[in-house]
């Protein structure tokens, strides 16, 4: 089979099923079940090609579900519930707004600074868009704000969370690129917070050219002390676990896996002291880790084959060398799987496109000669792009759950553009700079 | 199908426990060695095979909840009258899905068995105790799946979207 059509036979396959609504790790077993058998069955009759097909996807599952380098997936979501549900995230949140004072637009900055730091330690871009939307939107509401200055800010803020670590997506797509996970996430963090900062001045100029936007309000002042014991009691204490586990991964004190697990005990110490940590929301906690870490690892070991398939079929080799063929400069090929990602987020999840995409682009990408780990940050770039792509965005619909009735898709699809615009200005600084993402790791031991 | 949301539920709250387990080991771990104790290297394995298990425990209670991520843009298109019968279509696939994999799956499980494959890590691991999680789980999925295919609700809402939960 040539190489064009053993591709177009497996990729279309998994699209077909994923389109006609199958569960997607079932779309991806389904499709390399059939793609093994024909592939990696041998001769004889169908069941015989069946068993050693369908044997081998099982084979290939183990090794591929049971790493150590997975293991910051579940205890970095695991670490996020404890920070959501004991409520230590919607105190800190109500920290940063007494600490922001009378300024223009304060409710967008307010979104800003909290849901950076939330969107850090929770690792979940939902979790993190559904708490703001549903603490900031009925609050920006209430003062004036137009739908635009208080849906946006919300929206950016939810997707940094894949990109400054802990995260868990970013720790997937090392695993599944076979990067070192700990370099990928400290990657994320000078990109993060540059996106953080583009957003605030994005605030700012919308707030200046339409100060009706945002209209300003009397606030209450505090005093500088109860500012200091804010700080000191409200905010350090969580962002300290952030930092102590970048800096654990950053000086290889421990791995990812294991300082994912350190921010783990930290968080319930955390929420311990505070007198936060109850059986309720500990199992509540549990749970939704639970959720989201099945969910993962059974597309990841439904996928596990896919990769492989590529590979056996010819399918990767022959499209690296017809995408080379062309001579094109590597920053059009850069572009080029840029708008493939942005394409398919708008139809897909995030996994998924990884999962498809990540056997095919990374070898293209070492082949272009790029450096591995700031290609991981563009593409978790992407990732978060699509995060907010028309129509099927996932971040789209939870903003469209938590927002006020008469808010409608339009609202929510115009309020992201300009958000989105800011993380395409970073990709382009990327390009530009691949040291923003490749400094900060260069100093990992 | 009451028995069957029980032993699923049950295997949850084994994941669950595991998981929790896999936080404290790995700490426990990694405090022993920064005091100059080497711990044990089977606490790797435990936590690695740990994944496996969690995943086979937790899928087939995760499938009733609907926590499979699947994305709705076919079955939303649908006119509304035809959209439930191809929802209930759909699982109806995934139960055949899950039924070639509980088969073909059971055969890898037996014939590791037969012929005494390890999985060899810091321990040899029989490879049937790895894989015999598998039919066990596609098993418990397909027959939850059903619950779409013959119950009153269906696995799809009608709303187009990237469903997870």
């Amino acid at each position: 089979m040539d190489w064009y059509i053993a591709l177009l036979f497996l990729l279309s396959m998994v699209l077909f099923f994923m389109f006609i609504g199958v569960p997607v790790a079932l779309a991806f077993l389904a499709a390399n079940m059939i793609g093994a058998t024909y592939f990696m069955g041998g001769s004889g009759d169908i069941f015989m090609r069946m068993t050693r097909g369908i044997g081998q996807l099982s084979a290939n599952a183990l090794p591929t579900v049971t790493t150590f380098n997975l293991m910051p997936v579940p205890m970095f979501l695991l670490m996020g519930e404890i920070f959501f549900f004991t409520g230590l995230a919607t105190r800190m949140f109500t920290a940063v707004d007494k600490l922001m004072g009378r300024i223009p637009a304060r409710l967008s900055f307010v979104t800003v600074a909290g849901g950076t730091a939330f969107a850090t330690l929770s690792g979940s871009s939902m979790g993190s868009t559904a708490l703001l939307g549903s603490l900031m939107v009925p609050e920006m509401q209430k003062r004036g704000y137009k739908k635009h200055m208080a849906i946006g800010p919300i929206l950016g803020t939810g997707g940094l969370a894949m990109l400054v670590p802990p995260s868990a997506l970013a720790v997937l797509l090392a695993t599944l690129a076979n990067l070192d996970v700990g370099k990928l996430l400290i990657a994320g963090v000078v990109p993060g917070l540059m996106l953080a900062c583009f957003y605030a001045i994005l605030i700012l100029i919308m707030a200046l050219i339409d100060p009706e936007a945002a209209p300003g309000y009397e606030v209450d002042s505090i005093s500088w002390l109860e500012r200091g014991k804010l700080l000191i009691f409200d905010v350090f204490p969580m962002v300290s676990i952030v930092i102590g586990v970048i800096l654990l991964i950053l000086n290889g004190w421990s791995t990812p896996s294991e300082s994912a697990a350190f921010g783990c005990v930290g968080v319930l110490l955390l929420a311990a002291i505070y007198g936060k940590l109850t059986w309720e929301s500990f199992v509540k906690s549990v749970t939704g880790a639970l959720k989201v870490t099945v969910m993962a690892l059974l597309i990841i070991f439904g996928s596990a084959t896919f990769s492989a398939l590529l590979a056996f079929s010819g399918a990767s080799a022959g499209l690296i060398g017809w995408a080379t063929s062309f001579e094109l400069a590597p920053i059009v090929m850069l572009l080029v799987m840029f708008g493939i990602l942005l394409i398919l987020g708008m139809f897909m999840d995030q996994l998924s496109m990884m999962l498809l995409t990540v056997p095919i682009f990374f070898p293209l990408a070492q082949t272009l000669g790029f450096d591995l780990i700031w290609f991981g940050v563009i593409v978790l770039l992407a990732l978060e792009i699509s995060f907010t792509t028309p129509p099927f965005g996932l971040l789209l619909f939870v903003m469209k759950g938590v927002s006020a009735p008469d808010t409608s898709m339009r609202d929510i699809y115009v309020s992201a553009i300009p958000f989105m615009g800011c993380a395409i200005l970073l990709v382009g600084l990327l390009i530009i700079w691949p040291e923003i993402a490749t400094w900060l790791p260069s100093f990992a031991r | 199908m009451r028995w069957v949301d029980r032993l699923c539920d049950g295997l949850a709250i084994f994941a669950g426990v595991y998981l929790v387990v896999i936080m404290l080991a790995i700490v426990f771990q990694a405090t022993a060695r920064s005091f100059g104790f080497s711990g044990s290297s089977h606490i790797f394995t435990f936590t690695e095979y740990g994944l496996l298990y969690i995943v086979m425990a937790g899928s087939p209670w995760l499938v009733r909840l609907k926590g499979h991520v699947f994305i709705e843009m076919f079955t939303a298109a649908l006119p509304r009258r035809l959209a439930p019968k191809f929802s209930r279509l759909v699982s109806l696939l995934c139960v055949i899905i899950c039924a070639v994999l509980v088969w073909y799956t059971l055969q890898a499980t037996l014939k590791s068995y037969r012929f005494g494959d390890a999985d060899m890590r810091s321990i040899d691991m029989p490879k049937w105790l790895l894989l015999g999680s598998m039919p066990i789980c596609f098993l418990l999925m397909g027959i939850q799946f059903t619950r779409f295919v013959f119950g009153h609700d269906t696995l799809h809402t009608g709303e187009a979207g990237v469903h997870e939960g």
